[in-house]
């Protein structure tokens, strides 16, 4: 089970490398893009995912904007394209195990109640925009 | 032109950096399971292959045997060790304290001096791992102490630990040598102990073995997370968070508490194990309490 998690942080990290290159192209000619303000819904989901309290994603995820952010898990960057299709993020946040193997670290958020729905909605708009 | 190191390259390289120290050598806990010699070995073997950046015998220091930025705040706080008022405590109570008929408490768990390096241990008599604090308290139960006196978890729980502070330091460099008797519950106690380590629980669905193990060495926001050798010379330990003596049992009870379970009570079969298979693991390596952490 834990080869899995290696394996999956592994490979994570070599398609943020990957794309890294790729758009580094793309990304010289927008500078300096000024990023658009949140929305209040994902506004509220980058509450949620900073708040030691409730997702607390930067307990393990670097993520950007956030401080001293943990290494447990891979960065949470070009969640868009990694994640196409929005149904497939929200299933991993509800729950990891159903993806990964029940031997993951990260908590059910849905399926153990830590958030609601609503509240895995809002973060998954925010994960969205990184 | 000039060069552009565009953000997310820097990121791909830090999110590479991160899986990079994760654990590499497989482990499987189903393994030798009448055998806790092998698993033992097996288990700190994990450790050693996968962490060969901390020295054989600084696991006694936690996570302040790996992590430089760690060991030099725990520098500081030792300039003047915040644990020498406790064992200046313990020992006073030690010394005056007296159980209803007249008796020290050494009357009944025997003398200071060296009396926390044979804890815990299994008593073939009762099929029970015991526990120094438990049987300090046990003494004062047997001994006719009201239930009202007696060092709870609650009540007279700085007593107990202030004691437990002193009793460690009088083990002071002496080795964790923990065995386990020729007898099936013995066994069977060592290996509840390891199903309390390996076993995912809570709201959080967190096992020991999840951060201490198959992540240890990572951070969880700037906390270095320490490994799972070791976790039992230091205690009691001086909390600076908690500005407070914390005992082995306290610790597990409130590590497992932030799991958002309903822990089992204290000095319970199942932290009674736990203590018994981690200290197991801690074969060898030298008590160095009461010891200090974050």
């Amino acid at each position: 089970m834990t080869l899995k998690i290696r394996m999956f942080n592994k490979a994570s990290a070599a398609i943020v490398l990957a794309m890294g290159l790729a758009f580094s192209g793309a990304s010289h000619a927008a500078e300096p893009a000024a990023k658009p303000a949140l929305t209040p819904d994902q506004q509220a989901g980058r509450d949620i995912a900073f708040s030691k309290s409730e997702g607390n994603c930067l307990a393990c995820h670097a993520m950007a904007g956030g401080t001293e952010p943990g290494n447990v898990g891979p960065m949470l960057v070009a969640m868009k394209i990694r994640y196409p299709d929005k149904e497939d993020l929200f299933k991993v946040l509800w729950d990891p195990r159903e993806k990964f193997g029940r031997g993951i670290i990260m908590p059910p958020f849905g399926d153990h109640k830590i958030l609601t729905k609503e509240q895995i909605n809002q973060v998954v708009d925010y994960l969205y925009t990184l | 032109m000039k060069k552009f190191v565009p953000p997310l390259l820097i990121a791909g390289i830090i999110a590479g950096m991160g899986s990079a120290i994760a654990a590499d050598v497989k482990f499987n806990p189903l393994n030798n399971p009448s055998n806790p010699a092998e698993f033992a070995k097996e288990f700190r073997n994990y450790f050693y292959e996968n962490f060969p950046q901390i020295k054989h015998n600084e696991y006694n220091m936690g996570v302040y045997g790996f992590d430089k930025d760690a060991y030099s705040q725990y520098k500081n706080m030792m300039e003047f060790p915040p644990q020498d008022d406790y064992i200046a405590k313990g020992k006073a109570i030690w010394e005056s304290y007296k159980l209803p008929d007249g008796k020290p408490l050494s009357s009944c768990v025997g003398d200071a001096k060296g009396l926390r390096a044979k804890y815990p241990y299994f008593n073939t008599k009762d099929g029970q791992v015991h526990n120094l604090e438990l049987d300090l308290i046990n003494c004062q139960k047997n001994a006719g102490v009201p239930e009202d006196k007696v060092w709870g978890p609650k009540q007279g729980y700085a007593d107990l630990a202030a004691v437990s502070a002193y009793l460690s330091s009088e083990s002071n460099g002496m080795t964790v040598n923990v065995t386990i008797p020729d007898d099936p519950r013995a066994t069977e106690a060592f290996n509840n102990g390891k199903g309390m380590f390996f076993r995912k629980t809570g709201q959080l669905n967190f096992s020991c073995a999840d951060c201490h193990m198959y992540h240890a060495t990572q951070r969880t926001r700037s906390e270095t997370m320490h490994t799972g050798i070791g976790n039992t010379t230091g205690f009691p330990v001086y909390r600076y968070s908690k500005q407070n003596m914390i005992t082995l049992n306290n610790r597990l009870f409130g590590c497992m508490r932030d799991t958002r379970t309903i822990p089992y009570p204290q000095y319970s079969t199942q932290f009674r194990d736990l203590e018994y298979f981690l200290a197991y693991i801690d074969n060898g390596q030298l008590i160095n309490g009461p010891a200090l952490r974050k």
